[in-house]
């Protein structure tokens, strides 16, 4: 099961729902269509919304929250639905830079406690140069693979780039 | 008072026509929140047309098969519009949600032309069908007088199906229509869900084109759905507030008709715009222009 966390800026604003009732969507691929929504998922929705540090946002529109706090009740979506691994598509885009260290820092150390597999897009290479241990850089048709650590050289990056360093 | 009193009455010899505008009133806001959240006024304005034009060209099929107009023709009349509005609408819809989702053309362009070529084909097929009466042209204004027992059940039956449906499958429509990549990685069926939204958004505008006209249908569509979404603060709010604001500018709307002997469409209509003229009285007039102004898109699949 993939756990999917969008860009937060894909949102309609027009849909009147709370951080829970988004966080509750998480649940859904649980629960039969025509079937209300049990007690003990609700409570897992609010578990998984305290996980993400969102819970102070259960009650308040979601349409209201700023790119950080929207990413935040999106990962608590995305931990709702039990996945085996985490999928985050560009999930820094519109965020201001505080709250960019502070997600990032909150999705490793969600990695480094729930054991959960983390596939991360961004075009944020300082960010990815932090935060992940294996990249797969697609570059002008290329595929290139390694660690972090190997592709984000100085002197790698000059070649992939085709540049000349310093 | 005393004429509210007078149409509230169980005797009331237009009691019929009373409470189908009340139940359209109550059934159109309920799917008009979705055309709203997914941005398809326009389709909210095209759908009734095309319906009426469907009535217009069931009426019309007896004439092209050589029929002469038989006695008792009136039961057999509304049969045939109700199925030929039907069959319009729902194929309509099906058409414009598939050419939309194959991407080709452009989506208001299209949606505008349908409408302009469903009125001008309505009026033409009326015009050149010599068994047409006057209540022909009634039913496609609005005219909302002359309504059996048969009717008022349909249109109640109808109310019924929407409600059941949004009632049940309320958080499937609803994901689906918030974030359908989120809906596919849960593996909900998405197309099945889609359609079955514009399936019963096709029911509703039949049995409301059939009832009220195309004008009226479309002023409950989407009027109090656009009033509703300024003063709600939850999904369950905001439909609640649309489906009583149709219900009672039903009633006022034929309170007011009857008091001032006024057609009881545009009655209608100009009390739900009485409706959100107060709310935006009260209310930011910056959220509505952005309800109403900000459509990136008409997209039927989103």
């Amino acid at each position: 099961m993939f756990g999917y966390v969008p860009q937060a800026t894909e949102f309609d604003p027009l849909f009147q729902l709370t951080g829970f009732e988004v966080a509750l969507m998480g649940a859904y691929g649980r629960i039969r269509a025509g079937r209300f929504v049990p007690q003990n998922e609700r409570a897992f929705a609010r578990e998984c919304l305290r996980a993400a540090g969102a819970e102070e946002f259960a009650r308040k529109k979601f349409s209201e929250f700023s790119g950080g706090q929207k990413q935040r009740v999106l990962i608590a979506r995305a931990l709702a639905a039990r996945p085996d691994v985490l999928v985050l598509d560009e999930p820094t885009a519109g965020v201001d830079a505080a709250a960019t260290h502070a997600l990032l820092d909150f999705i490793s150390q969600i990695h480094a406690e729930q054991k959960l597999t983390i596939l991360l897009v961004t075009h944020d290479l300082p960010l990815v140069r932090k935060h992940a241990q294996q990249v797969i850089w697609l570059h002008q048709g290329r595929i290139l693979n390694g660690s972090a650590a190997e592709l984000l050289t100085p002197e790698r990056m000059a070649e992939i780039f085709e540049m000349e360093v310093g | 008072m005393e004429s509210l009193k007078e149409i509230l009455s169980p005797d009331f010899l237009l009691r019929n026509s009373v409470y189908t505008s009340v139940l359209i009133g109550f059934a159109c806001p309920l799917v008009g929140v979705f055309l709203v959240l997914r941005r398809l006024v326009f389709l909210g304005v095209a759908l009734p047309q095309i319906s009426s034009t469907g009535v217009a060209v069931a009426l019309s099929v007896p004439m092209w098969l050589g029929a002469t107009q038989p006695e008792h023709a009136a039961q057999s009349e509304h049969l045939l519009a109700f199925a030929g509005s039907t069959i319009f609408s729902l194929a309509a819809i099906l058409i414009l949600a598939f050419l939309e989702r194959r991407g080709r053309g452009h989506p208001e362009g299209r949606l505008g032309a349908a409408y302009v070529v469903a009125a001008a084909l309505s009026i033409l097929l009326l015009s050149k069908n010599r068994f047409a009466e006057v209540g022909w042209l009634d039913l496609l204004k609005g005219e909302v007088i002359t309504v059996s027992n048969a009717d008022l059940v349909l249109t109640a039956a109808t109310l019924a199906i929407v409600l059941a449906v949004l009632g049940l499958f309320q958080k499937e429509i609803l994901l689906v229509s918030f974030d359908r990549a989120m809906a596919v990685t849960l593996g909900k069926k998405v197309l099945f869900w889609d359609v079955l939204l514009y399936l019963l958004i096709g029911l509703t505008v039949s049995m409301a084109v059939l009832s009220v006209g195309p004008l009226i249908s479309f002023g409950f569509l989407l009027i109090p759905a656009l009033t509703a979404h300024l003063f709600a603060k939850t999904m369950r709010q905001f439909a609640t507030l649309a489906s009583l604001i149709g219900g009672a500018s039903a009633l006022v709307g034929f309170w007011a008709a009857y008091q001032w002997d006024c057609p009881i469409g545009p009655s209608d209509v100009v009390i739900l715009g009485l409706f959100m003229g107060l709310d935006l009285s009260f209310t930011n007039s910056s959220a509505i222009i952005e309800l109403i102004g900000h459509s990136p898109s008409v997209e039927i699949w989103k």
